[in-house]
């Protein structure tokens, strides 16, 4: 259903009866103008009262938690809530994801800090039962007392194998199977 | 103050027995050794890399035996170089150890722990594609070849260890270590990657 406004109504009869408004109106000026001048001030005013009204009942806070749907079409009512609630309900599971992430990198990085401070306070420990295996296992005993430096002893151990294209990294690249 | 702890992985070792020449490695790795006795520093070596210089001393040494024959003499003639070279480089190893100049570990990790750290940090390393148009032996290829250079499973191992034995520094000679440089499980830990 069409509702006029009053200027609307005005203008809709003027224009049946195709009848100029009075010359006296708007101080003689031409009709055309003086036409449009009155539409203004009789429809702009009231649809800026209403908007302002509306403006001022939508920014008031609304009391929570209860959420008061002040959508016009009443059918959108329990979609928008919904909506709402899902969104919210995403962003606390988003939340709680990350937080949950947060704390399993702590526990881990805790975890990995404990073994590895154990591991390297008993350093000599390990390394003693290692050379204890390795020598068992290779038949190699350490005769104490020697003069040189070990690793000077290591120093072109294998120098007679040794040429100006040796690659260590080759070498070990070879080993490694790449 | 606790010593310091240096990871020395096997390019290390291999340079410094075979004297290398190649951008005065030999040189590099004599500094190392001599910056770490002056800080009263420890290095550490994994039975992975000790397994690794014993193998490459049974291939450098059988490979670079001139070819008179193939019979069973010149097998065990072959054979016992090796078994004297390795021996030695053990004896001198032992006597570093037993000074505890050296420490020589492995991880303490249950071996599907191990795994699964060795298995996370290699899905999460993509590596590099290049191509290359020469054969090994200068030849030029008709055409080029994809080659894929990345870390592999050994080097995140290597790094694995040091960091459970919390090496300040881990040397080596291999550029494939740079991937796993500011990677978040080696925090704290240097990669000294040499030329």
């Amino acid at each position: 259903m069409v509702v006029l406004q009053p200027g609307k109504k005005w203008d809709a009869q003027d224009q049946r009866e195709r009848r100029a408004p009075p010359s006296d109106i708007e101080s003689g000026r031409p009709s055309g103008e003086t036409w449009g001048k009155r539409e203004m001030s009789v429809r702009y005013p009231l649809n800026e009262i209403v908007a302002e009204r509306t403006r001022e009942w939508l920014s008031t806070p609304e009391p929570m938690p209860w959420h008061i749907n002040r959508s016009i079409e009443n059918a959108t009512l329990p979609v928008s809530m919904l909506s709402r609630e899902i969104d919210e309900l995403r962003q606390i599971v988003q939340e709680l994801k990350e937080s949950n992430s947060a704390l399993q990198s702590r526990v881990s990085a805790l975890e990995r800090g404990l073994t590895r401070e154990v591991t390297a306070n008993s350093l000599w420990e390990i390394s003693d039962n290692n050379l204890l295996a390795l020598e068992d296992v290779s038949g190699i005993t350490t005769p104490p007392g020697r003069e040189q430096d070990p690793l000077d002893a290591l120093k072109g151990l294998l120098i007679e194998y040794s040429d100006e294209t040796v690659d260590s990294v080759e070498l070990v690249r070879s080993v490694r199977g790449k | 103050m606790e010593a310091k702890r240096v990871y020395l992985d096997s390019s290390i070792w291999i340079s410094h027995i075979l004297q290398e020449k190649r951008n005065n490695r030999a040189q590099t790795v004599q500094q190392l050794f001599h910056q770490i006795e002056e800080d009263e520093g420890v290095i550490l070596i994994s039975h992975l890399v000790l397994l690794e210089v014993l193998e490459v001393i049974r291939k450098r040494i059988t490979e670079n035996e001139p070819y008179t024959d193939l019979g069973d003499d010149k097998k065990k003639e072959i054979t016992d170089k090796v078994q004297e070279k390795t021996n030695l480089f053990l004896k001198v190893l032992s006597r570093l150890i037993r000074e505890h100049r050296v420490a020589l570990i492995d991880s303490q990790k249950p071996v599907d722990q191990w795994f699964k750290a060795t298995y996370s940090i290699f899905v999460s390393s993509s590596g590099d594609i290049s191509a290359h148009n020469y054969y090994p032996d200068g030849r030029r290829r008709a055409l080029p070849k994809y080659q894929y250079r990345g870390v592999g499973h050994y080097d995140i191992q290597h790094a694995l260890t040091a960091q459970e034995f919390s090496a300040g520094d881990l040397h080596t000679f291999d550029q494939g270590f740079v991937e796993l440089e500011g990677h978040q499980e080696f925090e704290g830990m240097n990669f000294l990657i040499h030329r």
